[in-house]
């Protein structure tokens, strides 16, 4: 990712998960060792397509604990109380903001628009299964990493 | 005078949070409505009375400017306010609303303070449309009343 990239979706992503989800959050400066790789854990898979001048597609994966915790905040309801659709709904909503947010500073004329954000549970998740997808970034945050994989032109 | 207030967001989540966002405003809000879409938003608008409009842009079958089209296209409900809460944050998409008749855009994401504020706004002009409206009632009653007496 080129810096000047890198330093759009940091600073969205900061704005978003610290202002929507109580969330700190940062883009981590290189992929975490393969030892910090989470292997065959229950994830959360959200993203959305976007189209026009720029077109692509961003992936979010959120483990568990941290898709609780962040719908948890965001909807001020006790963790034990969430449902599986509020988190997927809250996880999409999350991949709407990022990439929404990062769109606007990128395309100011509003030549590209976004998709319907979608999202899925996945029962095993291992970086593994999409280390070699483009893009693959990763942001710390104080419930492990938030993985991110985008493809332009899609 | 409480308003009642129309959230049109696919997501329902979202339209959970600007519900809680707007009920800690402390403003004189009375009920809600929701709707997933636009279509679902204007059939909400035909059975309901609502004072002001919160729609996301981004929807499916049909998005927030096609309602906001839709609703400043009705002689019913051109007056109502609408206010756009949304993620598409480019200054070409917020001036395209603008100019179709939105009262506000908020960009997502938002703090609470930020929906009071204008919503505040927004809702002193709904107050002063409200009473035209019902004062221009008022009036066509009692010309009516005065009708029917000359005969």
């Amino acid at each position: 990712m080129e810096e000047r990239m890198r330093q759009i979706v940091n600073e969205t992503a900061a704005e978003v998960f610290s202002t929507m989800f109580f969330a700190p959050i940062e883009l981590f400066p290189t992929l975490p060792e393969p030892g910090q790789w989470p292997v065959g854990a229950p994830a959360i898979k959200a993203g959305i397509a976007y189209h026009g001048k720029l077109s692509g597609r961003v992936w979010l994966y959120f483990s568990l604990s941290l898709a609780a915790s962040i719908t948890s905040s965001f909807l001020a309801v006790a963790e034990e109380e969430l449902s599986d659709q509020l988190l997927l709904d809250t996880m999409k909503e999350a991949a709407n903001m990022l990439v929404g947010g990062v769109l606007g500073k990128l395309d100011p004329e509003g030549a590209s628009t976004l998709g319907i954000p979608e999202a899925t549970t996945v029962a095993d998740f291992s970086v593994a299964m999409i280390a070699k997808e483009p893009g693959l970034q990763a942001f710390s945050t104080e419930i492990g990493f938030l993985w991110m994989t985008y493809a332009e032109g899609q | 005078m409480a308003f009642n207030i129309l959230v049109a967001d696919d997501s329902a989540t979202m339209r959970m949070v600007i519900k809680k966002m707007v009920r800690m405003t402390g403003l004189p809000i009375g009920d809600f409505a929701e709707a997933a879409n636009g279509r679902e938003a204007l059939a909400v608008l035909e059975s309901s009375w609502i004072d002001v409009l919160l729609t996301d842009v981004n929807m499916p079958e049909m998005g927030g400017m096609e309602l906001l089209r839709a609703v400043k296209s009705d002689d019913v409900h051109r007056n109502i306010p609408v206010i756009f809460i949304s993620t598409e944050s480019s200054e070409c998409r917020m001036t395209e609303a603008k100019s179709l008749g939105a009262a506000a855009y908020i960009k997502k994401p938002f703090v609470p303070e930020k929906i009071k504020e204008i919503l505040s706004a927004v809702l002193a002009q709904a107050y002063a449309s409200r009473l035209a409206a019902e004062t221009a009632a008022a009036g066509a009653e009692v010309e009516a009343g005065e009708e029917e007496c000359d005969f």
